[in-house]
């Protein structure tokens, strides 16, 4: 592998206490260091800025319900969205669940190379790998899905959180998962009975638990495993109105759990595209932000991150896709907001993973014009705004759900400039100035914010102590933007994060001037946990003798082969 | 107007994927440079000039008119996306043709091959000879198809054609298909459309019709059960102001899904 020196870039490293100051960056063999010898390739960044490669910790990038929106919406495979075939890189096509050759594209032309796909059911960890092996250039992680598990639920009814821990020890090992993600605790088991839970305290049926409970449970699990990132929560009754409460009744749950993790994380409990669980209101008539409760929770409370999950508005009908089941049958019913009138949508995909989990799928349009969908657009920048700490709340779309990942550039202007948020409050529905704060809040993001919201931030939420910054040791992940920093509006921002002028994965330039010129393929990235090995298999034993009982498939055959994984790196310790 | 004469060398083996072909993509361009415009032919990368002699000379799109000779039942997808100027193509073309276009008018002086004038977003198709299925007709999986234009088909369409057409009163946009005869499922799922078939028409008419216009002055071979018999009028008023006089029944439906659709059929006493 060759050595690199970046010279004349303007550097933003927030991590590392280096704010937009002219600095080399050199690397050798995909690490960075001191100072490599001069016979390295330069690249001369002068009137550019350097940033560390971009982390996105929440997209829905691969994995079963993400093929099943591929082959859901063959209409989704718009010209604008398709690339043809060169001779370095493959022709794909999906504006909003691209195939994965184009997501990997797409992701290293807007200077990002590491990506968390954040549901995976444990049974489909399979065709979750599959498809990241398909994945070219970033990074990847995948979120195994514990709320609706049986085992667990039969271990928080028990209250063996040591047992749980085991459990969720092996379901990472076997899946190569990174973190635990809950999505609707126990309202998806509900669903199989046709039901939701509504409140943190409504009981799953036939398992005498609560969401509080299972909650709880796990994130005292991941403190005991020691695991990098902390519990990753798609909270109940997300996308109902009055849902700000319930959401901040679930931040209080860990608020007295010691956060204990080999990378010293300080943060017990992320909760995941807060603005759709940010609604005030009663109904869909009164409903307004709560975005500023939320925020207020987070400002005074060090023990939780959030990301923005914002909405964007895009020419064509986004794809929503989530493992909580019953909202997307609540959406597909939301005739009065969709895109073809008043009767249930044209299409909706159900899903159930047997003892594990569920999903839906329901293609959704964001219309600027209609009142509710410009509150959840003002929603998500009022959070990001209003959270004062960047290092708490990180930049997503919740990709596909609240819009593509290509739309991050719109997202990056109208966080630094207002004047681009009040041309937009003026453009779209009335409601997104009356029903939300947004109109009253001058801040604008600086590059060093920007810089934490969307790569520093998230790399220190998500534990990865090997990104994010571009200090001593770190990977060569590195985005540079032609961007004057002393003069800018909000359109140079958009223009200039629209397309990297380089993007280096591990040293090798894989972007230059917005074109693809190498295709690597990236990392696995998984976690490990600490268990004692006699409760470990305890577990284990426990699980098999209970796994005839639950599941069509044998046992030996759960586990996922390590041949899914050729690169992978392991975070924290050994078994 | 500029004139670009098009004439066909030699049949293709495979299908030609002549995207390319619009004045769009002509407009201001030289000769050697139109000639020098992909075609693909299979997986090889091929370009005009293999195929076609070019002569002629080009303007702006608005100004630009293409005329293609030839047999063209084995090229898809002329005038695909156009937005302005005029085609002329003298023989039968194959699929797509003017799929996506948005301006501009296409006159095809034979047969047109299947999804002709599919998606249409705006302008004019006009095919002197039969249609293949799916005239104007949403590509799959969408819930909106053809948004604007005309579409005149002096001979028969085929299957599902106008399939989730869509107009909107607001925008002042009415998609419109007018042809000889028409098979099964016209306008299916219509959402505004208007249809005007001069002869008869195959069976379901207007299944899972919202709103829109469908008029039959010939025979239907099956009615949908689920549309409810209005009574008989005399004139029907069509959303472009035109008049069609005659006598007709009326019929409200499809009423199977949508118990307040406001769709029309009428069909000739």
């Amino acid at each position: 592998m060759s050595n690199l020196i970046i010279k004349n870039g303007l550097v933003y490293d927030p991590l590392n206490n280096i704010d937009g100051e002219k600095k080399e960056i050199h690397i050798k063999d995909g690490v960075i260091v001191d100072k490599v010898n001069s016979d390295a390739k330069v690249i001369d960044a002068s009137g550019m800025i350097v940033m560390p490669g971009g982390v996105d910790l929440h997209s829905h990038i691969a994995g079963a319900k993400v093929n099943a929106g591929r082959s859901m919406r063959p209409e989704d495979k718009h010209f604008e969205a398709t690339m043809k075939r060169t001779k370095l890189t493959r022709s794909g096509t999906g504006f909003s669940v691209p195939s994965t050759w184009l997501t990997g594209y797409k992701y290293a032309q807007l200077g990002f190379t590491t990506v968390a796909e954040p549901a995976m059911p444990l049974l489909e960890a399979r065709h979750t790998h599959e498809e990241f092996l398909e994945t070219p250039i970033i990074d990847k992680l995948a979120f195994p899905l514990f709320g609706n598990n049986w085992f667990v639920m039969e271990y928080v009814k028990n209250g063996e959180i040591e047992k749980l821990a085991a459990y969720v020890a092996w379901i990472l090992k076997a899946t190569k998962g990174f973190a635990i993600k809950l999505v609707n605790p126990g309202g998806v088991e509900n669903w199989a009975w046709g039901k939701n839970v509504n409140s943190i305290d409504d009981e799953v049926f036939h398992w005498g638990v609560s969401p509080r409970n299972i909650v709880e449970s796990l994130a005292k699990a991941n403190e005991m495993l020691e695991l990098p990132h902390s519990i990753h929560v798609h909270c109940n009754n997300l996308g109902h109105p009055g849902n700000f409460k319930h959401s901040l009744e679930t931040f209080e749950l860990t608020k007295n759990i010691k956060p204990k993790s080999s990378v010293g994380r300080k943060t017990n409990f992320h909760c995941t595209h807060v603005q759709f669980n940010a609604y005030a209101g009663t109904s869909w008539r009164d409903f307004e932000s709560g975005a500023s409760q939320i925020a207020e929770y987070i400002n005074l409370n060090k023990h939780i991150t959030i990301d923005a999950g914002q909405v964007v508005f895009t020419k064509y009908a986004t794809t929503t896709m989530t493992g909580d089941g019953p909202w997307e049958f609540a959406l597909h019913h939301l005739g009065g907001t969709s895109a073809w009138g008043n009767k249930p949508g044209v299409k909706w995909i159900n899903g159930q993973v047997e003892a594990e989990s569920g999903s839906g799928i329901v293609p959704y349009f964001f219309s600027p014009k209609v009142g509710v969908n410009a509150v959840q657009w003002a929603i998500g920048l009022e959070l990001l705004l209003l959270v004062k700490n960047p290092y708490q709340i990180a930049i997503t779309t919740d990709h596909p759900n609240g819009a593509p990942f290509t739309t991050y550039p719109q997202v990056f202007k109208w966080l630094v400039d207002r004047k681009a948020r009040k041309e937009m409050l003026e453009n779209i529905s009335q409601k997104a100035s009356t029903a939300t704060t947004l109109p009253d809040i001058d801040r604008e993001y600086t590059l060093n914010e920007l810089c934490i919201v969307t790569r520093s931030g998230n790399a220190k939420i998500l534990g990865l102590t090997d990104r994010g910054h571009l200090g001593n040791g770190a990977i060569g992940d590195v985005a540079i933007y032609n961007l004057n920093p002393e003069k800018y509006t909000g359109h140079d921002v958009e223009k200039a994060f629209s397309s990297a002028m380089y993007t280096i994965k591990d040293g090798q330039i894989v972007v230059k001037d917005g074109e693809i010129v190498a295709t690597p393929m990236g990392t696995l990235i998984r976690a490990e946990g600490k268990i004692k090995e006699s409760v470990y298999n305890a577990m284990l034993e426990e699980v098999k003798l209970h796994w005839r009982n639950h599941y069509s498939i044998n046992f030996n055959n759960y586990a996922i082969q390590d041949e899914y994984a050729p690169k992978e790196i392991v975070v924290n310790g050994k078994l | 107007m500029t004139e670009i004469k098009l004439k066909l060398k030699k049949l293709p083996k495979f299908p030609l994927e002549a995207e390319s072909i619009t004045p769009d993509n002509f407009a201001g361009k030289t000769l050697d440079a139109i000639k020098k415009l992909p075609l693909y032919h299979g997986n090889e990368n091929t370009v005009i000039g293999d195929y076609f002699s070019v002569s002629g000379k080009s303007g702006n799109v608005n100004n630009t008119k293409i005329v293609i000779d030839g047999d063209l039942s084995n090229v898809k997808r002329i005038g695909e996306q156009m937005s302005g100027g005029e085609i002329i193509i003298n023989g039968n073309v194959g699929m797509h043709v003017g799929n996506n276009m948005s301006g501009g008018k296409i006159l095809v002086n034979g047969n047109a091959d299947d999804w002709a004038g599919a998606m249409l977003q705006g302008g004019e198709l006009e095919i002197i000879g039969d249609a293949g299925h799916y005239v104007g007709a949403a590509y799959r999986g969408n819930w909106q198809g053809m948004k604007n234009g005309v579409i005149k088909v002096k001979g028969k369409v085929g299957n599902e054609s106008m399939l989730w057409a869509r107009s909107s009163k607001p925008a002042n946009r009415w998609p419109m298909l007018y042809c000889g005869s028409a098979g099964p499922f016209l306008g299916t799922h219509n959402h505004g459309g208007t249809i005007v078939v001069e002869g008869d028409c195959d069976r379901c008419a207007g299944a899972d019709q919202a709103r829109g216009i469908i008029v039959i002055k010939g025979k239907v071979s099956r009615k949908l059960p689920s549309f409810k018999r209005i009574g008989e009028v005399k004139e029907i008023d069509l959303p472009n102001g035109e008049k069609i006089t005659g006598k007709f029944i009326e019929y409200s439906g499809d009423h199977s899904v949508s118990k307040e659709s406001t769709g029309k059929l009428y069909i000739a006493a």
